[in-house]
Parts: C-alpha cells; sequence; structure tokens
C-alpha cells in the first residue's frame, strides 16, 4: 500500500469515527432535551392540573380514528416482526445445506462473513 | 382549550412520534436485509453461471466479483447515505491515490483471463448490477434525499410537458407561417 493510499484508510477512518460520534452525539443531545423539558413541564404544572384531568382529556379528545389507526399499525409492525422472524428460521434451516451441496462444487468457496441468520457479526458493527 | 387538554395533545403527538421512529428504525433494518438479499441473488447468479458455463471457480475473474459482492454483503450495514455524500465528497481525493485505476486495470486483466466474450459480458454485466444495487441503496437511503429527488422529478416531469406544450405551440406558428407565406406570394424580383 503507498503512502497516499495509506493516507486516504487514514482520512477516511477519522470521517467515519467523527460520523458516528456525531450521530451518538445527536442521539444524546436529542433525548437529553427531551428529559429536560418532561422535566420543566412536570414542574410547570404542578398543582395546576391534576393526573386524572389530562386522561380525561385524552380520553375525550381521541377519535374514532385514532381507535382504529393506533391498533393497525401494532398489528402490522407485530406482523412484520414475525414474519421477519419466520424469514430468519428459513434462512437457517436451509443455508447450511446450500452451503454444503457448493463446497462439493467449488472446495474454496468463500463466504460472505455473515451469521447463519444473515446479520452482520458484532465485531463488524 | 384547558391546560390539561394542551398536555393530553403534547402526550398524543409524543406517542406518534415514537410510532414513527419505530417504524423507521424497522424500516432501516427491513432496507438493510433487502439489500442483501438481492445481492445474494446476484451472487447466486454467478455462481449458476460459472457452473453451467464451465467457467472456472478459480479464475481471477469469478473470485474478484465474488470477493467484492462478498464484502458488499458484509458491509451492507454500513453502506449509508452519509457515506455515499462521502464517497462524491473524496471523488477526486481517491483519484489521486491511484487506487481506482490500479482496481480497473486488475479487472479488466482479469476479464481478459477469461477468454470468452460471452462470459466476459456476463459477468461484467453481474459486476454493474451489484454496484446498480449498491449505489441505489445508498442514494435512496435518506428520506430529506428523496424528497429532493422526487421534487427534481417533478420539476424534470413538469419541464418535460412544458417543453411539449411549447413545442406544440411553435409548430402552429411554424404551420401558419407556412401557410401564410404561401398565400402571400413575393415576386421574383424582390
Amino acid at each position: 500500500m503507498s503512502q497516499e493510499e495509506m493516507q486516504h484508510e487514514r482520512w477516511l477512518k477519522g470521517v467515519d469515527h467523527a460520523l458516528r460520534t456525531a450521530r451518538h452525539f445527536m442521539t444524546c443531545v436529542t433525548v437529553g432535551f427531551g428529559l429536560y423539558l418532561i422535566r420543566v413541564a412536570i414542574s410547570d404544572l404542578a398543582g395546576k392540573v391534576t393526573l386524572a384531568d389530562i386522561v380525561l382529556s385524552l380520553w375525550v379528545s381521541t377519535r374514532a380514528r385514532d381507535w382504529i389507526a393506533v391498533p393497525c399499525v401494532a398489528f402490522s409492525l407485530a406482523f412484520g416482526v414475525c414474519q421477519r422472524y419466520l424469514r430468519k428460521r428459513t434462512i437457517r434451516q436451509f443455508s447450511d445445506r446450500r452451503v454444503c451441496l457448493e463446497r462439493e462444487v467449488d472446495p474454496a468457496r468463500e463466504s460472505s462473513q455473515l451469521t447463519e441468520t444473515v446479520d452482520t457479526r458484532p465485531e463488524d458493527r | 382549550m384547558t391546560l390539561a387538554d394542551g398536555v393530553a395533545n403534547v402526550l398524543l403527538t409524543a406517542f406518534y412520534v415514537a410510532l414513527l421512529a419505530l417504524v423507521l428504525s424497522l424500516w432501516r433494518s427491513y432496507r438493510i436485509d433487502a439489500l442483501r438479499f438481492r445481492l445474494f441473488v446476484l451472487r447466486d447468479e454467478l455462481f449458476d453461471y460459472a457452473l453451467e458455463h464451465g467457467v472456472s471457480f478459480q479464475a481471477p475473474a469469478y473470485l474478484m466479483l465474488r470477493r467484492s459482492i462478498n464484502s458488499m454483503l458484509r458491509f451492507a450495514h454500513q453502506m449509508v447515505f452519509t457515506r455515499f455524500v462521502l464517497l462524491f465528497a473524496t471523488g477526486s481525493r481517491l483519484q489521486r491515490t491511484g487506487l481506482i485505476e490500479h482496481f480497473d486495470r486488475q479487472w479488466q486483466d482479469a476479464l481478459n483471463q477469461l477468454g470468452d466474450d460471452e462470459h466476459r459480458k456476463r459477468i461484467e454485466d453481474l459486476r454493474e448490477r451489484a454496484l446498480l444495487e449498491i449505489s441505489k441503496h445508498m442514494a435512496l437511503g435518506s428520506i430529506p434525499w428523496i424528497l429532493i429527488l422526487s421534487k427534481i422529478a417533478l420539476l424534470d416531469h413538469l419541464w418535460q410537458r412544458c417543453r411539449q406544450s411549447l413545442l406544440r405551440k411553435a409548430s402552429i406558428v411554424e404551420i401558419e407561417a407556412a401557410k401564410h407565406s404561401a398565400r402571400i406570394q413575393v415576386p421574383a424580383e424582390a
């Protein structure tokens, strides 16, 4: 590897690191700001409004469409997650057999280095 | 609206935002899985082609392409929009290192070693498809970017319609002008 290539690799790694740090920083700032807002809201509302008022207001303000939409979304999400789990199980069941068959034809077959459920390895994350 | 109504509205909005965040996080993992699936299909196509048409599994072009698809599969989770932007920004920087030329030369040498033109075309086509999948995945991975692209597409569509309408108008003018000039004959001396 030439000097310039190494420099480029280092620069890319640096930028990757900076981006990852920036993403973590943004997440932490957002969560922190959210918590701060909740604290301010609670201290501001103390003595002025009760939890029962809020629950009642929530109950009144939710319309029929919310009662239909939210369970639909929840069901869709659960369905999607179950399908994903099923797909992973199917992959796990058939991938070994396929790899064996391919190895018979090509003994030097190279793997993608993913897990048996086609997920990223923890060390690659 | 009472104070309790205001708080209830804020809570409802927060709930919907949290739901949206959950959907987006699942969507991201789905996109990675979908990309991997498409790449696996391409890798299987390469394997089947090599098996059926007698391309050696030790041929440099086969090995290079398989390794390249394997790396794409392994690091599919890192292929995000920010990297796409970064690659564009560092394009000239990478060009200076000569890495691209070196890789291209290696790839061309590997293709030339295949001998058969049909094999060469097919393997090159598979590589292009794999690269296209990656580019599509990275370019369409950001919602703001999708919005910008759709805006551009919409503007392009509007411009095309506008252009067609202008051309139609212009052709009417052209026909009218032709008719007019046919009606008014200019004396030969003029």
